[in-house]
């Protein structure tokens, strides 16, 4: 288990965590090498598909990162996304993805520490749960 | 097509260069297909680094350009500018984050080598997908619409309009002036206030480039700054602005009488009216819900009265008219509502009818109020003392404020009195004094000077209304157990100000906050005092919190001189390319991406049962590409395919 490194895509909004993690980089946060992240311009923009490319392309966990509710940038964008990813988590579960792999925050430009805390437990969370099962659908 | 694709790596001076082995990587995407070019540079956002993009890009006919670098926050621009150079589309750019997603992030050199490598090769597969897209602009709206046509709202419309700008002036009620058409006279100068505004208001009227729409809302507001697309509904006035001379011969033959919305309720008006004598515009307004015409009788008094025959000057057919503008910027000069509610009434008004609230007041003052500005009791007889009480609406608790107004407004009641009817005595029950600015001071000392008596009580002194056989008994409870009793004919409330009767809804049709007290919020209360938080809205006079008519214009002239500066005719707006886009043969029709927009940027077209985005509303958040079922609405530069191939390159 301990040699097991888990890959993890987040998608994070332009506006908020996108800062976040940019405000990580410039004051030298490390976060797990194993988070790769697609910058996306609004957590509502992230189709469920797009959740599911990720696990068929053999991601071990998904994170989905947006403004804090209120702050969305395009006003309700992020509960658009919280509404449409509640239904993707049950369909998940279906398809045998715990739980756990799939997570929908709220950072805000502001939190770089956050962000480090969500991807570092993440990847935690990830190593203790092991591998995905490879997921055969094709979205 | 075979791709030639250039891939960019740079050093960021040794930001990035530190961090990773740029030689292996540059080694390791050199081998992968379709790579045309791989170079390293010190610094790309350098004007040298620029250029050299964009001569390479022709040097070499690359089709599309990767650059490993900084944050998209930093430097897209940039770099879609040196594509530009190269005459590539910007589009078929992508710039990766390998400083702050890597470099900076990932102590182990070797890992943060691996990671930019995916982020290399996931920004070369996607960029693969991205396909060009031309920007547009448009012409900026330079004219603008004010709503509110009082003090500020004139100010503002004036203002812009002798600058050329047309202004759609929109007033909810059939008159222009606003709250001081209401008022006899005005502080510190005890002037008339209708004839002190009247020229300003006849130029508004006659102003060519002042579009004047009376009895009119805000129904809704679409776009931003330089392109808002506004709604608005006027009521039928059932007379013709155009013809009718406001003569008032139709008034009197109308059977139908309803407590004036002008007076307070103190008097009473027909069906068809001028709210008051010397109205602007001067043209009568047909009441729809209480004109008889309109239900069984099918009365036609007021036409059949007209000496121009009425037809063509009263048309019982006229319907309300809903128009679409177009503005650059917006004013808000909404004003005030006077206060009242539980505190008036809990001292008798609305209970006790000669206790009045100060606008009441004005009406009872005022030559063409209800009593042709007589001062009599009910039973006619001259009126022996009248009691003001100041602060009468006053939360004493945190969330009170002073409106800063009302004390010289109380005060100018008082001299009125006084004017009106020496024989009277005038007492002014005061908590405080507020009474700021060049004139205040001297117009208590005048007041006082005049007769005028002062009587101050504590902040939390209880004060009761008491009729008193045939008159009123103002009974103040002193702390230590005293007790004073003031008779008076007459007991005026003196309130402050609160928002604007709708400013709830206003404030959510044009979405910008309101505060605490609930006018509308500055974008900072000291350095920003008439604009929004939202770019191109604008605050005049007291929407924005109370003040005086020499400030509310004050500030209608700032809000103006705002929207002069910051929208110049001729200016362009570019518009992001970057917007949502329906496909038309896979709609179906189901309109969820319709309920999802936040901009009202999608449109149902029910002769093709399709929807459509307007790209120049669209602001790209992407939420109906996400909700379309049939994956007919897509997000242009962030289409599923574009993100599918960056997870490709991302885990592969």
């Amino acid at each position: 288990m301990s040699s097991f490194e888990p890959k993890v895509v987040g998608f994070l909004c332009h506006w908020c965590s996108y800062g976040a993690a940019d405000a990580a980089g410039s004051s030298r946060k490390p976060h797990p090498a194993n988070v790769k992240i697609v910058r996306v311009m609004c957590s509502g923009q992230v189709d469920p598909q797009v959740v599911l490319k990720a696990f068929v392309q053999g991601a071990d966990g998904v994170m989905v990162l947006g403004c804090h509710l209120g702050d969305c940038h395009y006003q309700a964008g992020n509960v658009q996304a919280l509404k449409r990813l509640r239904l993707l988590h049950r369909l998940l579960a279906q398809l045998g993805i715990e739980p756990a792999r799939f997570v929908l925050e709220w950072v805000s430009k502001g939190e770089a520490d956050k962000f480090v805390a969500l991807t570092s437990e993440m990847v935690e969370r990830l190593r203790a749960l092991g591998p995905s099962k490879p997921l055969a659908v094709s979205p | 097509m075979t791709e030639r694709i250039g891939v960019y790596l740079c050093e960021c001076g040794t930001n990035v260069s530190d961090g990773i082995d740029l030689a292996e990587l540059e080694a390791s995407v050199a081998r992968w297909p379709e790579i045309a070019l791989v170079r390293r540079h010190r610094l790309l956002c350098s004007e040298e680094g620029c250029a050299q993009i964009g001569r390479e890009i022709q040097e070499h006919g690359l089709s599309r350009v990767v650059i490993a670098a900084c944050s998209p926050k930093e430097h897209e621009r940039t770099f879609r500018k040196a594509c530009l150079g190269g005459n590539l589309n910007p589009y078929l750019m992508q710039l990766t984050n390998v400083r702050e997603l890597a470099a900076w992030v990932t102590p182990d050199r070797p890992a943060a080598t691996a990671k930019a490598e995916a982020y290399v090769r996931a920004a070369v597969r996607r960029v693969r997908e991205q396909q060009p897209l031309e920007r547009r602009e448009i012409e900026l709206a330079a004219d603008a619409l004010v709503i509110g046509a009082g003090p500020a709202g004139i100010e503002a419309s004036l203002t812009l309009a002798q600058k050329g700008r047309t202004v759609f002036l929109v007033e909810r009620h059939p008159y222009i002036g606003g709250k001081p058409m209401q008022y006899d006279e005005v502080f510190p100068n005890m002037e008339c206030s209708s004839c002190m505004l009247e020229a300003k208001m006849a130029e508004v009227l006659h102003h060519e480039r002042i579009r004047l729409l009376v009895g009119a809302e805000v129904e809704s507001l679409l776009g931003y700054f330089g392109n808002f697309i506004v709604r608005v509904r006027q009521k039928a006035r059932y007379v013709n602005p155009t013809t009718c001379i406001g003569c008032g011969a139709c008034y009197p033959p109308c059977p139908v009488e309803v407590a004036s919305e002008f007076d307070q309720g103190l008097s009473r008006r027909k069906a068809i009216y001028l709210p008051y004598p010397g109205a602007l515009p001067n043209v009568p307004v047909l009441d729809r819900e209480h004109c008889l015409h309109f239900g069984e009788a099918g009365c036609t008094a007021c036409r059949d009265a007209c000496p121009f025959g009425g037809i063509g000057y009263i048309d019982f057919e006229a319907k309300d008219e809903s128009q679409e503008l177009t503005v650059g910027a917006v004013v808000v000069a909404t004003g005030f509502e006077p206060g009242a509610g539980p505190m008036l009434a809990e001292l008798g008004h609305g209970r006790l009818p000669e206790v009045y609230s100060s606008l009441e007041f004005e009406r009872v003052l005022s030559p063409n109020g209800p009593t042709a500005g007589k001062l009599c009791t009910a039973q006619a007889e001259p009126v022996r003392s009248v009691v003001l009480v100041h602060c009468a609406d006053r939360d004493p608790g945190p969330l009170g404020f002073c409106s800063g107004v009302c004390c010289l407004e109380g005060l100018k009641l008082a001299r009125t009195v006084r004017h009106r009817a020496p024989d009277a005595t005038v007492t002014v029950v005061h908590r405080d004094w507020c009474l700021p600015g060049k004139e205040g001071q001297r117009f208590l000392h005048d007041a006082v000077a005049e007769g005028v008596r002062l009587f101050r009580v504590g902040a939390h002194t209880p004060l009761t209304v008491q009729p008193d056989e045939g008159r009123l008994q103002l009974r103040v409870n002193g702390p230590t157990g005293w007790t004073q009793v003031l008779a008076a004919d007459m007991v005026v409330l003196v309130s402050g100000m609160r928002p604007a009767e709708g400013s709830e809804r206003l404030a959510r049709l044009l979405e910008i906050p309101r505060d605490q007290l609930g006018f509308f919020q500055e974008e900072h209360g000291r350095l920003a005092s008439v604009s929004t938080v939202r770019e191109g809205i604008y605050l005049g006079g007291s929407a924005r919190g109370p003040m005086d008519i020499q400030a509310a214009i004050a500030s209608g002239a700032a809000a103006a001189g705002k929207v002069l500066s910051r929208l110049l005719p001729g200016d362009r707006l570019e518009l992001d390319p970057a917007v949502a886009s329906i496909e038309r043969e896979s709609c179906s029709g189901c309109r969820v991406c319709l309920t999802v927009c936040p901009y009202g940027a999608i449109r149902f077209d029910p002769a093709a049962h399709r929807c459509e985005v307007n790209p120049v509303l669209c602001r790209g958040c992407g939420s109906c590409a996400a909700a379309c079922p049939s994956g007919a609405a897509r997000s242009l530069h962030f289409t599923v395919e574009q993100l599918f191939a960056e997870m490709e390159g991302l885990v592969p």
